[in-house]
């Protein structure tokens, strides 16, 4: 055994000695090279091991003021090495004797694991905690706020468009358990939209393009489904989970992974609206069938859509909704699974007529 | 007669040793929901100082996440006591109280954390068995602190150059190592105009002087750094170049661009190294003689404190 190599550093002072060491019953013993007089003896628990440059330290307690020095390619570095492993295996150091690939996958299948807890979770307990009443002034007070933003873009409120609206929407069933209120803009923009608690806007632009009640009342089923469902409460509770994931995840590993991260997850989101909308489509066409309005009005609705134009076929991962050619051939389909004997709906046909009396 | 003579620094860290204990740290930071950070740090700590050498002998770093855990704990007490009195007072409309309580707890608890911190850090700090240590006067630095702030808002932030090395110059000139001390020597207005010079070049140039002007700042802090025991010293001096640092910023930037943020752990570990190695010490000290003189503390307050207020380590 080289006993000259090692050094021991006591703690009192930085000049070391030099000391013979031997292993047994579980700990590490010093002994004074000169006359083999035992110096001490220290429990393999409790200390560790580093390598720096060429030579090794044994720390032989918890504070690491008293250690050993030898060389790298002394006899006792491997032993030592090991046997101060075993002795304090914490199950982080079990961990880190993994491969780096398996840590790695460990990793990220920590953080995708994580992601859809949260993202599932969040959403679900989120609209829980919400109640009714809260949702329906909350929808009341975002949409004084859009229409607000709407009148300084130059878009104002159709009050008496909307009162005749708000006619035709009345005779529907259009909710159980929110009061449905249209709001019409005037505005050449092909769209409507969905606010929680009930609020619904619709652009002139779309009401002008709509030839049928039975279209009309499409398109308020869809926009009620949004409202029923609750899916813009959902999908603000999903962005804000995955906005504090992000951040907790991402928040010190710069800027470009959170740029590369917050990019992928906007595609994430658009997929989420597209099921939403296609939900959206689906129960609305039930609520038309509850109410014994023509199915067919979807497959109208859809077609004065596809007039206004499609995106390709490529670039439909980058839209809200899914491509109206996919809409019109999923409205036909339910036409087909849901064969219907519709009413004749007078007070409908009313309704919509003397919204169509309205200049705009 | 003593000779005089040089004292190598040195890192030896390796990117893939820390990048695995980074990646162990994140996933059981994750699966406690943050609550493992305390001995996350003592891991970083330990590996850090382990692979950094004096002399060929390594630092160690004898924290443990336990102490650390305790300390974050106090912080946390304090700050939710501080900010919950104030947004009290607020809520009931007395928003001057609440101001008050706020910006003069700040700053009293920015000194005391401080304080604290070095107290902490440093008793954890050895070197061939010998502890470093932390001196300083609490009431004195908070002092030296409300001086400061007081100045530098008079003077609309020029005194601010004064007041950091101040700060510097007490705080550092208290670090024991053993019956040694360091000393810490730098000078208000010197570091005032190095300043405003890096500041208007770097403008002018549109950015490129701004590794010139990160060198300066470096060589400030060693240059003037020694550590003295009775008639024995030896010097800090820094190699460091513009150059040297445009070098280390830019590939590390692109490291971490090109490795969509996974080369963080190589960018740690090459910093360390140029630091280390852009380092020279000189003079006619033995280390040998040091004594173990400083006391053990184990309070982690102060340092966590400062964690939570994201202070660098040095002033």
């Amino acid at each position: 055994m080289q006993t000259n190599d090692v050094l021991y550093f006591d703690g009192k002072s930085a000049r070391p000695s030099q000391v013979r060491v031997l292993l047994f019953h579980g700990q590490v013993h010093l002994y004074d090279p000169e006359n083999n007089n035992l110096l001490g003896s220290f429990p393999l628990k409790g200390a560790s091991y580093n390598k720096a440059g060429s030579s090794c330290y044994f720390y032989l307690d918890q504070h690491g003021l008293q250690y050993l020095q030898f060389n790298n390619d002394h006899e006792l570095a491997s032993t030592l090495a090991k046997e101060a492993s075993e002795a304090n295996m914490s199950w982080a150091q079990r961990l880190m004797k993994q491969r780096i690939v398996v840590l790695f996958a460990f990793m990220i299948g920590i953080f995708i694991g994580f992601y859809f807890l949260l993202v599932t979770l969040v959403p679900f307990l989120g609209s829980r905690m919400i109640s009714v009443d809260t949702e329906i002034s909350m929808g009341k007070k975002m949409r004084d706020m859009m229409i607000q933003q709407e009148n300084l873009a130059g878009m104002t409120v159709d009050t008496e468009g909307s009162a005749k609206l708000q006619v035709f929407a009345d005779r529907l069933k259009l909710s159980e358990h929110y009061p449905i209120r249209v709001t019409l803009v005037k505005s050449n923009i092909l769209n409507a939209y969905a606010l929680p608690g009930g609020q619904i806007v619709v652009y002139t632009g779309m009401l002008e393009k709509i030839k049928t009640p039975e279209a009309l009342a499409a398109l308020l089923a869809h926009e009620s489904t949004h409202v029923n469902e609750r899916h813009t409460l959902k999908s603000l509770l999903r962005k804000s989970a995955n906005v504090i994931l992000l951040s907790i995840i991402f928040g010190d590993l710069g800027g470009v992974t959170a740029g590369v991260v917050t990019n992928a997850n906007a595609l994430n989101d658009l997929q989420f609206s597209r099921s939403l909308e296609k939900e959206a489509d689906r129960e609305g066409m039930d609520l038309m069938v509850e109410n014994h309005v023509n199915v067919d009005g979807m497959r109208q609705l859809m077609m004065t859509l596809k007039e206004a134009g499609d995106l390709p076929e490529s670039l439909a991962f980058l839209s809200t909704h899914p491509l109206t050619k996919e809409r019109l051939n999923a409205a036909v389909k339910y036409m087909q699974e849901h064969p219907q004997h519709p009413e004749e709906k007078k007070d409908l046909n009313s309704a919509f007529n003397a919204l169509k009396r309205t200049e705009w | 007669m003593k000779i005089y003579r040089s004292y190598p620094l040195a890192f030896y860290g390796k990117g893939n040793e820390y990048f695995r204990i980074y990646i162990v740290n994140t996933i059981l930071c994750i699966l406690t929901l943050g609550l493992y950070y305390p001995w996350a740090k003592e891991r970083k700590l330990k590996y850090m100082y382990g692979k950094s050498t004096f002399e060929e002998t390594p630092f160690v770093f004898s924290g443990t996440g336990n102490e650390m855990f305790k300390g974050f704990i106090k912080a946390f007490l304090v700050l939710a006591a501080l900010y919950g009195t104030a947004f009290y007072c607020m809520l009931n409309q007395s928003m001057g109280w609440g101001l008050i309580i706020i910006y003069g707890g700040v700053l009293i608890l920015f000194p005391l954390a401080i304080h604290g911190s070095y107290r902490y850090r440093m008793a954890k700090t050895s070197w061939k068995g010998i502890r470093f240590g932390y001196t300083g006067d609490r009431g004195q630095l908070i002092g030296i602190f409300f001086k400061g702030v007081v100045l530098t808002v008079l003077t609309l932030g020029i005194y601010s150059a004064w007041f950091t090395m101040n700060l510097r110059r007490y705080v550092l000139s208290n670090v024991k190592v053993g019956n040694a001390r360091f000393v810490y020597s730098g000078d208000g207005a010197d570091y005032f105009w190095m300043n405003l010079r890096g500041y208007f070049l770097t403008v002018i140039t549109f950015g490129i002087y701004s590794f010139w002007w990160q060198k300066d700042q470096f060589e400030f802090l060693v240059n003037n750094l020694r550590i003295q025991q009775d008639e024995d010293a030896v010097f800090f001096s820094s190699t460091a170049t513009g150059g040297k640092f445009a070098k280390l910023t830019i590939v590390n930037f692109l490291i971490i661009v090109f490795t969509l943020g996974l080369g963080y752990a190589w960018v740690v570990t090459r910093t360390m190294n140029f630091v280390m190695n852009n380092i020279e010490v000189n003079g006619y000290y033995s280390f040998e003689s040091l004594q173990q003189s400083q006391a053990d503390y184990s309070d982690a307050t102060g340092d966590d404190m400062a964690d939570i207020f994201d202070f660098g380590f040095v002033i």
